[in-house]
């Protein structure tokens, strides 16, 4: 029942969001060729990010994580879970938040997260990475696929998401990494973000923000 | 398998020091009241993969607990107690 929403959402989504967002991904690295499960990470630049994550794996059913607050009522909780997302309070990360999406991951499915842990508008840079993902993908022995997604200059422009190679966090870490080696290879996993942002702009270097719109923001 | 509360304190140890490796320079330091994010240091992330850790260790399963249930040693201690 879940997966028929979740593909009658995304089908009768898809001519409306190509129309709206044109989505185009760019692949440096070439395809995404995981099997299986795999953590995405990406910036999140605007409230529209799980359907552009959406539309660079558009073969996979992608998870992501909401704010429980969007599951207040049983409507909002019905569309909400028949869409693939999963609870997570901000304010008080639980237990279950995190076994939900490891138990995910093990089974084979994808799950998108937002490592800068809130929407980043008005700046050009990333927020510091939290660790959560790095922990998450250890733990159910997943590579994690760092995204770029270019936020959107006008409303107009379409979407456009940077590819990256996958990062095998347990060959970085191994399988019972300190808080400290966690968060060396969150750091990492910034800095490969950095990359693919670069290559964004060396594509789109009418995109990049000029030092003084940078000073302003 | 009933722990004595020392028992799990010890337990409790190695599994501090798996987790803080060597960010925190003296765990002997470390007593029942010491603060988890104040005197270790610790992030959201941190207690999250002590509770993992602890359920790995001490093979229980927590109930859904969050970042802000345990502020000292201590609560960690008394609920490995309770529920092992």
């Amino acid at each position: 029942m879940n997966n028929f929403a979740y593909d009658f959402v995304k089908v009768t989504g898809a001519i409306p969001t190509v129309i709206a967002l044109r989505p185009r991904v760019l692949k440096p690295y070439g395809r995404c060729k995981v099997k299986g499960g795999f953590l995405i990470s990406a910036n999140h630049c605007s409230f529209l990010d799980p359907i552009v994550i959406l539309c660079s794996f558009w073969s996979r059913r992608v998870y992501s994580l909401a704010t429980k607050d969007l599951f207040s009522t049983k409507l909002k909780a019905f569309f909400f879970n028949c869409v693939n997302c999963i609870p997570v309070d901000k304010e008080n990360f639980s237990l279950n938040s995190f076994h939900a999406v490891v138990k995910r991951l093990k089974g084979g499915k994808v799950v998108a997260i937002f490592p800068e842990g809130q929407i980043n508008v008005g700046s050009a840079d990333m927020s510091a990475f939290k660790s959560g993902a790095i922990l998450m993908a250890n733990t159910a022995g997943v590579p994690i696929v760092p995204i770029y997604i270019a936020p959107p200059r006008k409303w107009y422009h379409r979407r456009v998401t940077v590819l990256g190679s996958p990062v095998d966090v347990r060959q970085m870490c191994g399988l019972r990494p300190s808080v400290t080696e966690l968060d060396a290879v969150s750091q990492y996993l910034h800095e490969r973000e950095n990359e693919l942002k670069e290559f964004y702009y060396s594509k789109y270097p009418e995109a990049r923000p000029s030092e003084k719109s940078t000073e302003d923001a | 398998m009933a722990l004595s509360r020392n028992e799990i304190k010890e337990k409790l140890s190695d599994v501090m020091k798996m987790v803080l490796s060597d960010a925190q320079p003296d765990l002997s330091a470390i007593d029942e009241s010491s603060r988890l994010v104040e005197d270790l240091g610790l992030n959201s992330v941190g207690v999250l993969y002590i509770v993992i850790a602890i359920e790995e260790f001490f093979g229980i399963e927590f109930e859904d607990v969050g970042f802000d249930d345990f502020k000292v040693i201590g609560d960690v201690v008394d609920y490995i107690e309770e529920h092992i």
